[in-house]
């Protein structure tokens, strides 16, 4: 271990110039753009689905879903920046119930309407547990790439909250083209495949870091 | 936390704190010893992100006692502390540019220092638990009275091997195998601990593996 006056010394020399961040705000706006491009591009594909958000309880649902991935994109950008309050990781959450309210909404009222029907479980709906995660991976690593550094900082919230935001940016996108499911299925593989991701990034949110920017064993 | 880490703004950083850089306002240096300390920081770092060299080792030197101060009190005195220090400066280093213009340094400082201090804990406690198991075993096996004479034999021949292997490599090769395999440092913390960049750090250690392997391949089949 060499002596820390001349490490500074080393580390003085190396002094380049380098970009500061620009505010959470902006860059959660460049991320929603970016996220919007990649939806795009998926559902030009697939064909928009008509009559989406027909229903209020779908209506919410998806706005929901919008308000939970841009919320806690913006949340990521506040705490993987050191010295800023922590507290910021609970802003999802008024969105997050909003949209489990649409979902419940939804549930009940194809239950009133179907009856048990409603409740069958549809097992090809799992296709769209799939094409969340697979939408998902671009959208979370834009995401972790954006704040790299956070892995000296905070880096299990900040990768369970990019996953949060990447997968229901992804369940808003999916929404958009995929149909012929009940409410049930939209909230077990929906929420399913959002509750999965971001739980295995909180996890493994260390080791994520380690491998795309800043983190220390 | 201000009144248990005051600022040891002092002689103690010698004479390259007495030379302030010219870029650096003079308001700042009246501030010197005085309570602006994190202010100054603030300004500092701003300068140092734009490239400005002596200001940012104004910033460093002025900010390792203070840093010294918070891993002495999660790491206790000693070169855990120390290593802790330069580990925090050289993250201060690489995530600079998230210090943002008009929000207050210290907490941001202090942010990567004690999460710094409790990663260090953290592995700290894995190495004392990983320690402590090595102990049970040890103790399990002398109560079943341990390994018998020739395999204690062939663990010394092993050693011996190993020892010879990592003396034929050269200096660099050594350095390299003990900075990124024994003490487990990032690229980036083994290059600012030694004289050799990143890319030479890789040769090194790629290289040194593979005569490392060849040496005692070739020992195996001597004893086969």
């Amino acid at each position: 271990m060499i002596d820390t006056q001349a490490f500074i010394d080393q580390l003085a020399s190396r002094a380049k110039p380098v970009r500061r961040l620009t505010s959470p705000l902006r860059r959660t706006l460049l991320w929603a753009l970016l996220a919007a491009l990649v939806i795009a591009v998926v559902v030009a594909n697939h064909g928009l689905r008509p009559g989406f958000a027909a229903s209020a309880p779908k209506a919410i649902e998806w706005v929901g879903s919008v308000l939970t991935a841009l919320l806690a994109a913006y949340a990521v950008f506040h705490i993987s920046v050191p010295g800023r309050s922590p507290s910021w990781t609970w802003l999802p959450l008024p969105a997050m119930l909003l949209w489990l309210g649409g979902l419940g909404w939804g549930c009940a009222r194809e239950f009133l309407q179907s009856g048990t029907a409603a409740l069958a479980f549809q097992a090809a709906s799992w296709e769209c547990a799939q094409a969340i995660t697979l939408i998902s991976l671009p959208l979370g690593a834009i995401l972790l790439l954006m704040v790299r550094h956070a892995g000296v900082v905070r880096p299990a919230p900040t990768a369970m909250l990019a996953a949060l935001s990447a997968a229901a940016m992804s369940a808003a996108g999916v929404s958009l083209f995929h149909e012929g499911e009940s409410a049930l299925m939209v909230l077990v593989w929906h929420l399913g495949a959002v509750t999965v991701l971001s739980l295995l990034c909180w996890l493994f949110g260390q080791r994520l870091f380690g491998w795309i920017g800043h983190a220390r064993r | 936390m201000a009144t248990i880490l005051p600022f040891q703004r002092s002689a103690k950083l010698g004479p390259m704190t007495t030379d302030r850089p010219a870029a650096i306002p003079e308001q700042s240096r009246d501030t010197v010893g005085g309570g602006g300390g994190a202010e100054r920081w603030g300004e500092w770092m701003l300068l140092a992100q734009d490239g400005d060299r002596d200001a940012y080792q104004s910033l460093l030197l002025d900010i390792a006692p203070y840093l010294r101060a918070i891993t002495r009190r999660y790491l206790g005195r000693g070169e855990d502390a120390e290593d802790a220090v330069q580990d925090i400066l050289l993250i201060v280093h690489d995530i600079r540019h998230t210090y943002e213009r008009g929000r207050p340094f210290k907490p941001w400082l202090n942010t990567i220092a004690s999460r710094r201090c409790i990663d260090l804990l953290r592995r700290r406690t894995r190495r004392l638990q990983n320690e402590i198991a090595t102990d049970d075993d040890l103790g399990e096996q002398a109560m079943h009275g341990g390994p018998g004479p020739d395999e204690a034999t062939e663990r010394l021949q092993d050693a011996t091997t190993v020892h010879d292997a990592v003396a034929g490599l050269s200096h660099r090769q050594q350095e390299a195998i003990r900075l990124l395999r024994l003490n487990e440092l990032s690229l980036n913390e083994a290059a600012a601990h030694s004289q050799q960049s990143i890319g030479s750090l890789k040769v090194a250690c790629h290289r040194a593996l593979k005569t490392l392997k060849q040496a005692l391949a070739q020992q195996g089949r001597h004893h086969d």
